[in-house]
């Protein structure tokens, strides 16, 4: 089924796993800022600019080092793990809703 | 224009919920056996002929959802925090971080579509099916809860 060329198991398990660790780390491709239209690096949090969004840069990130691992590791690597690759995604939202649990308490 | 994009972004959202929930129950009727009823023939179509317009679908609706979230961030998410309505504010988190990892899920399940399976391929492409249907169908609901409490204006 998965076929050689743009790996596309090994970019949705990178994917999975760059995002939670972006949000994890705190490590956006950038930050934008919605109240003056304006972006700052992944570091550099700009003052007196308003609230700053990740979620576009949370996935640049994760879509950059996905695209870079799956063009150069083959999707046969994970022949053995095959089945289990619906996981990624699944234990990737437990994740997310585990680093977001101070929001609900 | 606001109103026309969060118009849009409803009707997208409930268009990707037919297809993806048309898909996924249809994938798993597919044993059923045949007949005539409303069940048997809205779960006997053709599963394969869904993929490429959720994938269409579901990157319109994070396109139209990721420019409408800098007037959120502004509107409304300000205020819920002003109301102490954390669980209202995480609730859109966790939309618009399990929409993202969606985006991750598309390139695979769309090629998991694409030709006949092994029996591997098929129980994954049930999986990452359901996944995408569960994510369009949470990212409705809450978008809905959270738009009732307070909208954009």
């Amino acid at each position: 089924v998965i076929r050689a060329g743009f790996a596309r198991g090994v970019f949705m398990a990178v994917y999975c796993v760059a995002y939670v660790a972006a949000l994890r780390l705190d490590l956006p491709l950038f930050r934008y800022y919605p109240l003056t239209r304006s972006f700052s690096w992944p570091q550099q949090h700009l003052a007196n600019q308003g609230p700053a969004m990740v979620w576009y840069g949370l996935m640049a990130t994760a879509a950059i080092c996905a695209a870079a691992v799956a063009s150069i590791i083959d999707d046969r690597l994970l022949d053995r793990v095959r089945m289990y690759l619906w996981l990624f995604p699944c234990l990737a939202m437990v994740a997310v809703a585990y680093l977001l649990r101070p929001l609900f308490a | 224009m606001l109103p026309v994009m969060l118009i849009l972004h409803s009707l997208v959202g409930v268009a990707l919920l037919g297809a993806t929930t048309h898909q996924s129950v249809s994938l798993l009727r597919h044993s059923a056996r045949k007949g005539d009823g409303f069940l048997q023939r809205y779960g006997s179509v053709n599963q394969a002929s869904f993929t490429k317009v959720v994938v269409a679908l579901y990157v319109v609706n994070v396109v139209l959802g990721a420019l409408l979230y800098p007037r959120y961030r502004l509107d409304v998410r300000i205020p819920f925090e002003e109301m102490q309505l954390g669980w209202a504010v995480g609730l859109f988190e966790l939309k618009e971080h399990f929409a993202g990892l969606g985006l991750g899920v598309l390139p695979l399940y769309a090629l998991l579509w694409r030709g006949t399976p092994s029996a591997t391929g098929l129980r994954l492409r049930t999986a990452l099916t359901l996944t995408v249907t569960f994510i369009a169908w949470w990212a409705f609901i809450v978008g809905h809860v959270l738009n009732n409490i307070r909208g954009l204006t």
